[in-house]
């Protein structure tokens, strides 16, 4: 097995976190930890991403900033449920496209926007959106 | 993060997410300590209710998670331990170690009273 490099700040971390092969190794386990293969990243149980639905309250014209997004989860769960735009933000780009695909893979119909970008400026108009969801970012 | 939330959200509309953070009161060196076994969003100087007033939102609820996110870290930890084979082979020894400690860590850290995981609902006025 080839040595991996040790990340040295967090945009490095982030990266190697979302490789194609760890990707891979992550859906291992969340099958063996939950059961499950929803595309779940991180922590937030599909219960709790239920909660999520319910608090933000979207309509089909809404549209939801994920920020932080990852490979998609909750966010993408939230706007199938909601039936609204989604726009979803994050670092590394090895994750983006990992959201992507799992939106091309779904059977949603509806505007769908990955975007490379850092939370902390957001290449966004102010008052542009009707709901943000978060899990474990800020 | 929070503030460009804040900019980004039309008047009225909400911010929800779940937060790992540390309870308020800690020592110095707890907070150090939480900063170590946590992730590296741990650590913030206030709760995530202040975090989320202080920007301008209005905190409409604070539910604690803690007891869920501990039962999800020993589910990945069992899952971890189940597939070391594999795991090993996939990742390397070095990361499959480090993973293990990371999520160790996390245990550790809530058993300790360090770490917890909150929803925060807040609305922008």
């Amino acid at each position: 097995m080839a040595d991996r490099m040790e990340p040295q700040d967090d945009r490095e971390r982030f990266e190697a976190y979302y490789t194609k092969d760890r990707t891979q190794i992550k859906r291992l386990i969340q099958i063996a930890a939950l059961g499950t293969d929803l595309g779940l990243n991180g922590y937030t149980t599909v219960e709790e991403a239920e909660t999520l639905v319910a608090s933000l309250g979207l309509k089909p014209d809404s549209c939801l900033l994920d920020i932080g997004a990852g490979r998609g989860w909750p966010g993408s769960h939230i706007a199938k449920k909601s039936s609204c735009k989604l726009v979803s933000t994050d670092i590394p780009w090895e994750a983006l496209t990992g959201a992507r695909d799992e939106i091309e893979e779904s059977d949603f119909e509806g505007c769908r926007q990955v975007v490379n970008a850092d939370g902390r400026a957001l290449p966004f108009r102010s008052e542009s959106f009707d709901g943000i969801v978060h899990a474990d970012v800020f | 993060m929070l503030r460009e939330s804040f900019r980004l959200l039309k008047a009225g509309s909400v911010l929800a997410g779940y937060i790992i953070h540390t309870p308020d009161g800690l020592t110095e060196s707890e907070e150090s300590r939480a900063t170590e076994l946590g992730p590296p969003s741990v650590g913030a100087p206030d709760s995530p209710a202040a975090m989320v007033r202080n920007v301008g939102f209005v905190s409409e609820v604070q539910q604690d998670v803690t007891d869920r996110f501990k039962q999800s870290c020993l589910s990945f930890r069992k899952a971890r331990l189940d597939l070391e084979g594999e795991l090993r082979k996939l990742e390397g020894d070095k990361v499959y170690d480090e993973e293990c400690s990371a999520g160790e860590g996390r245990l550790l850290g809530i058993s300790e009273g360090l770490l917890g995981r909150c929803l925060i609902v807040a609305v922008k006025p």
